[in-house]
């Protein structure tokens, strides 16, 4: 897991430092900068792929703006030409260093300075051999020590079978490389609807296109979780994927949506109950989704999602979150999540040191800061006076509220 | 870990904006400060009940005193790190809860002991509860006084005796000139007296009033000397 993260100079972030959790919660005034937090891990994510194409960085949830807009650039400071990030992360204790700079031609280049923090020597030896065996692999001078593309370390490592990789020795090397395959999911509707297809990740894309794909392609325990959250919609009965497409065939998608994902409502005549994603409510399909995205092996193991409340009730907000924070422990998952919606905060235990919470705000130089909002010890919050988080919020005593109105 | 918290109640929100800036002299950072009294978003069917505009805002004051409601929601919940309340009142309307004028303040120690007459009154409504978690952020006169400190101290004299501060300071250029720009009192205050985050005006405009300059020393008990 990515523990710690440094981002230097990149977009209103000047210089910013998040001791990062399991479930990580960013709230904030709108323009303060939690989505450039998250970008700045997409960024990471993408120097660990080795790809830093405007395409790539798009595909990821990255506003791409132009490098002079991307660097920081505050008024009566000289702008730089690189920003930088810095990460420590399990497995990882001395942390990396990634530095960014365009080209002659505008492109984005990148530096990565490894800290090779393992516990061991063995660990170290083992590290070394096995540069050395995925070496072996490529064509002379391709491979350099200081910067290997993650995905294609994994890729080769899984064909290094009789090195004997253990888990706990492969996930120290994935460690080493933070945010593997990390992605922003910003969800509209028309894409979990099946009418819009303009983010082409696999499984699914980043704003909620081919969530049929991927709950088509569940095992038999993916999909059993994923339906004992069928509760959290009360009308909801069921749902499934209409392989054959015979919905649209039966006149159930007049709009010519592409998702074969239909519904059954609970409180309809059982002979006509069935609707397509086309005709369900916004809500049941972002629910669906997150819960997928988190149960799903296919789904990375990191990502952020933007505006997690967008389309929920405030209750169904709160016990979302609950059951995200479930889901994240038992699945291996970590996140960031950026809300507007208080009730997003009441279904976090800040109790619990793996889910965090932070105040996103603008220095007095609009430089973005992030504060780490945290609960006393148990014992001490019996003899206080206890208020829920998300009212806490909107009295403002997180902060986290526009002043200028 | 975690940082200290200031909460300010005050008469209005442009009384906030200014301790403010006050506050950031004192090295403290925007998400250090949060305004308990009155709340930034107060929801547009209370607007029309509000209790400011049927009584004054000292009687909102010393409602929340007497409930002590904000001071123990703020004060003692359950997050982490040590909080503490600015409260801030206007010598103006004093006479009115009991608090008898100081009339005609010239001396340094006229005004200090005015200033305590409205910090015992305050302590007395919150039945001397959290005293030591609180400032007294108490304009002689009005917080009108405070601004000028930065804008007109040609007289030499401590700006709590002017006798209409308010008047004075809509008079200067520094407010025309802001006014244009915005109609929002709290932002046209906080511009205003925006020099008071900078440690050496703020340790200049402290000569020309008393009673700031005594909740300025209370503040450096509490935080770092000027």
């Amino acid at each position: 897991m990515l523990q710690e993260i440094t981002i230097k100079n990149f977009k209103s972030i000047e210089n910013d430092t998040i001791k990062l959790g399991r479930v990580n919660v960013f709230i904030g005034e709108n323009g303060c900068g939690k989505s450039n937090i998250l970008e700045a891990v997409a960024f990471l994510s993408a120097a660990n792929d080795g790809l830093l194409s405007n395409e790539h960085l798009f595909s990821k949830g990255i506003r791409v703006a132009k490098p002079e807009l991307t660097i920081s650039n505050f008024k009566k400071k000289v702008q730089k030409k690189e920003f930088e990030i810095h990460t420590l992360s399990t497995g990882n204790k001395d942390g990396n260093k990634y530095i960014f700079k365009t080209d002659i031609d505008n492109n984005w280049d990148m530096r990565v300075m490894i800290g090779m923090g393992f516990e061991s020597k063995a660990e170290i030896s083992f590290m070394q051999e096995l540069v050395e065996s995925i070496e072996k692999f490529l064509p002379k001078g391709l491979l350099n020590k200081n910067n290997i593309p993650e995905s294609l370390a994994v890729e080769l490592l899984n064909k290094i079978t009789e090195k004997q990789i253990t888990e706990k020795q492969m996930n120290n090397l994935m460690n080493t490389f933070s945010a593997y395959g990390f992605l922003i999911y910003a969800l509209n509707t028309p894409a979990l609807r099946g009418f819009t297809n303009e983010s082409r990740k696999e499984p699914v894309g980043i704003y909620g296109e081919n969530l049929d794909y991927l709950i088509a392609n569940f095992d038999k325990n993916e999909l059993q979780t994923l339906k004992k959250y069928n509760y959290l919609i009360e009308w909801l009965a069921d749902f499934d994927i209409d392989r054959e497409d015979n919905m649209k065939f039966n006149g159930y998608k007049p709009n010519r949506s592409k998702s074969k994902l239909f519904f059954k409502d609970k409180f309809m005549a059982t002979k006509n109950n069935l609707f397509s994603a086309e005709n369900a409510n916004e809500g049941v399909l972002h629910i669906l989704f997150y819960l997928s995205v988190m149960i799903s092996k296919r789904t990375p193991k990191f990502f952020a999602i933007d505006n997690i409340e967008s389309c929920l009730n405030p209750h169904l907000c709160t016990n979302l979150m609950k059951e995200i924070c479930t889901l994240a422990k038992e699945q291996d998952k970590q996140l960031l999540i950026t809300t507007h919606n208080p009730a997003i905060l009441d279904g976090l235990n800040l109790n619990d040191d793996e889910i965090r919470l932070f105040e996103v705000s603008r220095n007095r130089a609009g430089h973005t800061v992030t504060r780490r909002i945290t609960v006393k010890p148990e014992h001490e919050q019996q003899e206080g006076r206890r208020l829920k988080l998300s009212e806490l919020w909107t009295r403002g005593y997180l902060g986290a509220i526009s002043e200028k109105y | 870990m975690s940082l200290t918290t200031i909460g300010i109640i005050a008469e209005g929100p442009a009384d906030q904006f200014v301790l403010r800036n006050i506050l950031y002299a004192f090295g403290l950072e925007k998400n250090q400060i949060q305004f308990v009294r009155p709340e930034l978003n107060e929801d547009e069917t209370d607007k029309t009940n509000s209790n400011e505009k049927r009584f004054g805002s000292w009687t909102n004051v010393k409602k929340e005193c007497e409930s002590a409601t904000p001071f123990d929601d703020f004060l003692n919940n359950q997050l982490a790190g040590d909080k503490l309340i600015i409260i801030h009142l206007d010598s103006d309307v004093c006479n009115q809860y009991g608090v008898q004028k100081t009339s005609n303040p010239r001396t340094a120690q006229d005004f200090t002991d005015f200033r305590q007459k409205i910090m015992d009154k305050i302590n007395e409504w919150l039945d001397n509860k959290y005293v030591n978690q609180l400032f007294y952020a108490i304009c002689i006169k009005q917080m009108d006084a405070w601004v000028l400190t930065l804008l007109d101290n040609k007289g030499n004299k401590d700006t709590g005796s002017i006798t209409n501060p308010k008047d004075i300071l809509e008079d200067t250029k520094a407010y025309k000139k802001v006014k244009k720009e915005t109609q929002k009192t709290r932002i046209i205050y906080g511009e205003l007296s925006d020099n008071f985050s900078y440690k050496k005006k703020l340790k200049e405009a402290i000569k020309y009033n008393q009673s700031l300059k005594d909740f300025v020393n209370s503040l450096e008990s509490y935080f770092e000397a000027l």
